[in-house]
């Protein structure tokens, strides 16, 4: 069966309606500002059986037996032989309404507005993970730099300012590069921003430690690895 | 020109980011050398937790009052550190292990620290999630977590703002003496002249002793770790496992923290860099049999790090007789974190006052030289501090040496 994501629209229309409580299925994708939300206002969570749709959400039906279901209801597994049945996320994304996109948008730019004070932010991260950020764009402060973890060039320029000089550094003080992706894209925007900060050759600058595993594994995948 | 010091403080790790701050703001001028960036080793790669329960019963004062200024670190370094104080549950699944605990538990009730026993259905209550095999667990409710780079950071930030200077990327060299008493530290691109060199340097203090002459016995031991990704809060304790096996968190972002031992890492690693990855899944097993609902997570880094590990389990604080102006501030062995904030304070004390709000004779650099000359002659609060540089009755002494 397909996965189910919770959005922060969802957690949002409890809220409105005064309920305290949600209901999540199990194996269900939180998204981080719909969790920051239950967070913030103590939403109590639900666990519900993998297939009921979760409230808000127009769960799709489920395909497979529920014994089958759980054994598949995590997003990243791999394709089995009925994998065509399996959704990737990607695929999934066509699911989302508009709404609940610009939804996300406003709340994360909300986001960034209330935590730092800025003024409305064009939060358009560079696609890539090429080290191209526009020229008109190299005195953005408010220019997500790490994805993941919704990190700004201001952020770890301040980082900079303060006295770290690697990438090891920035990533502890600023959680830049230690998200899902694990820095496979910010890693060089931020090495990008020591060389400007700093005046060390690119070629200088040591990548982040690495560090297994290459991507992310499933904790009963990796305790039998 | 070199360059003059109030103190200088070998080990930009929390201990020094915390002595520094501390000292800076008496009005000092310390100088921090760090070889890397500031929290970057033990620091930059430990768990968070702050705890008392399971502690060495010498060390139970130091916690105790460390506990009280965690509370309070927020509003003192001006900014968040993610200490949650929301217990310590050490869970056990044999009787044998539930016997161990409770024996524990009494020795450290008797010493002041409030913990209890809880039986499987109250540790539900705590932690509905905890799997079938856990029979019962220790629990100090006023034990937690923090996020440890953030402290750092934090110590770092606010010591800087006071004064302290900061030379990262720079590696101490050389701590000359001058009658047997510290002068100058000497670093890859500086010399500073100081009466007081301070060694906080973690899993190289053995190594900045062994500058001055002195040793005592600790060796590093490697340790690794494990973070996933995020997930909606389920509980917010520190979980630890009745013989140390495993130990780990739900930390505030969502992610969940865990880190083990299997006991034979010590052999397979060089240089505090794993040859092989076998203690993350070593990990995940356990944390699976106690955490059932996380075995869907998906493991997003590993990352290892060493620990201070002294001979007795317990830190090296305060003068030594051997080498005026040398204090020690390091040897945390794997605990170190949650002593912080105190170890700070104390060691700045000790540096103005030569004496301690409270005690740390235990923890004297003499008690590995039983019988020979270099015996500690703790009596007092102040015996293994008489020869600081700094405290005005002590200075005018030391100049007729």
């Amino acid at each position: 069966m397909a996965p189910v994501f919770i959005f922060a629209g969802h957690v949002r229309e409890i809220l409105a309606s005064g309920k305290k409580e949600i209901e999540i299925p199990e194996g269900a994708r939180v998204s981080a500002a719909a969790y920051d939300i239950i967070r913030d206002n103590k939403i109590r969570i639900i666990q519900v059986a993998a297939g009921k749709p979760a409230a808000g959400t127009e769960a799709p039906e489920a395909e497979d037996p529920p014994a089958v279901a759980s054994e598949r209801r995590s997003v990243q597994s791999s394709p089995g032989p009925e994998g065509s049945k399996t959704k990737t996320p990607r695929a999934d994304a066509g699911e989302i309404s508009e709404d609940v996109l610009e939804d996300i948008i406003d709340r994360v730019i909300e986001r960034f507005k209330q935590a730092k004070g800025l003024q409305p932010a064009i939060a358009a991260a560079p696609a890539g993970g090429g080290p191209e950020p526009a020229a008109d764009a190299a005195q953005d402060d408010d220019l997500v730099i790490c994805r993941c973890e919704e990190i700004t060039r201001g952020e770890i320029r301040e980082a900079i300012r303060n006295g770290m000089q690697t990438l090891n550094g920035i990533k502890r003080v600023t959680r830049a590069g230690m998200g899902l992706c694990q820095g496979q894209t910010c890693q060089r925007l931020v090495a990008q921003i020591i060389t400007e900060e700093l005046g060390f050759a690119a070629a200088d600058i040591d990548p982040t430690t690495a560090r297994g595993p290459v991507r992310p594994l499933r904790l009963e995948v990796f305790a039998n690895s | 020109m070199p360059d003059k010091a109030d103190a200088v403080i070998i080990g930009g790790g929390v201990m020094g980011c915390a002595i520094a701050y501390n000292l800076a703001k008496e009005g000092l001028k310390p100088v921090v050398i760090e070889k890397s960036d500031i929290g970057g080793e033990a620091s930059g790669s430990n768990g968070g937790g702050v705890r008392q329960s399971a502690r060495n019963l010498k060390e139970m004062p130091l916690a105790m009052e460390s506990i009280q200024m965690y509370g309070r670190l927020h509003e003192e370094l001006g900014m968040d550190v993610e200490y949650v104080r929301e217990g310590n549950l050490r869970l056990c699944t044999s009787e044998e292990e539930l016997d161990t605990m409770r024996k524990s538990v009494d020795s450290q009730k008797s010493v002041g620290l409030e913990l209890e026993m809880l039986d499987r259905k109250q540790v539900l209550d705590i932690n509905p999630y905890v799997g079938e095999k856990v029979i019962g667990a220790s629990y100090c409710p006023t034990d937690g977590h923090v996020n440890p780079f953030l402290v750092t950071y934090g110590f770092f930030k606010k010591a800087k703002s006071l004064g302290a200077r900061f030379h990262t990327h720079e590696e101490a060299e050389e701590i000359r003496l001058q009658k047997g008493k510290v002068t100058a530290v000497v670093t890859d691109k500086n010399t500073f002249e100081t009466d007081l060199a301070v060694d906080a340097a973690g899993v190289a203090g053995r190594k900045i002793a062994n500058m001055v002459g002195l040793d005592f016995p600790m060796r590093p031991l490697f340790s690794e770790a494990l973070i996933t990704e995020p997930y909606p809060a389920l509980f917010r304790q520190m979980i630890g496992h009745a013989k140390g096996l495993f130990y780990g968190r739900q930390t505030v972002h969502g992610p969940f923290f865990w880190g083990g031992f299997v006991g034979t890492e010590q052999f397979i690693h060089r240089e505090g860099k794993p040859l092989f990855h076998f203690i993350g899944p070593a990990t995940s097993q356990m944390v699976i049999d106690f955490f059932p609902v996380l075995k869907e997570i998906h493991v997003i880094r590993t990352w290892s790090g060493l620990i201070a590990q002294m001979s007795d389990g317990i830190p090296v604080l305060g003068f030594t007789q051997e080498v005026p102006g040398f204090v020690f501030a390091t040897g945390f062995s794997g605990h170190g974190f949650g002593l912080a904030p105190v170890i700070g304070r104390l060691i700045s004390e000790l540096i103005l006052d030569c004496k301690t709000s409270i005690p740390i004779n235990d923890f004297c650099y003499g008690r590995f030289h039983k019988g020979s000359d270099h015996e500690c002659s703790c009596q007092g609060n102040a015996a293994c501090t008489t020869l600081t540089a700094v405290c005005p009755n002590k200075r005018e002494w030391l100049k007729s040496i």
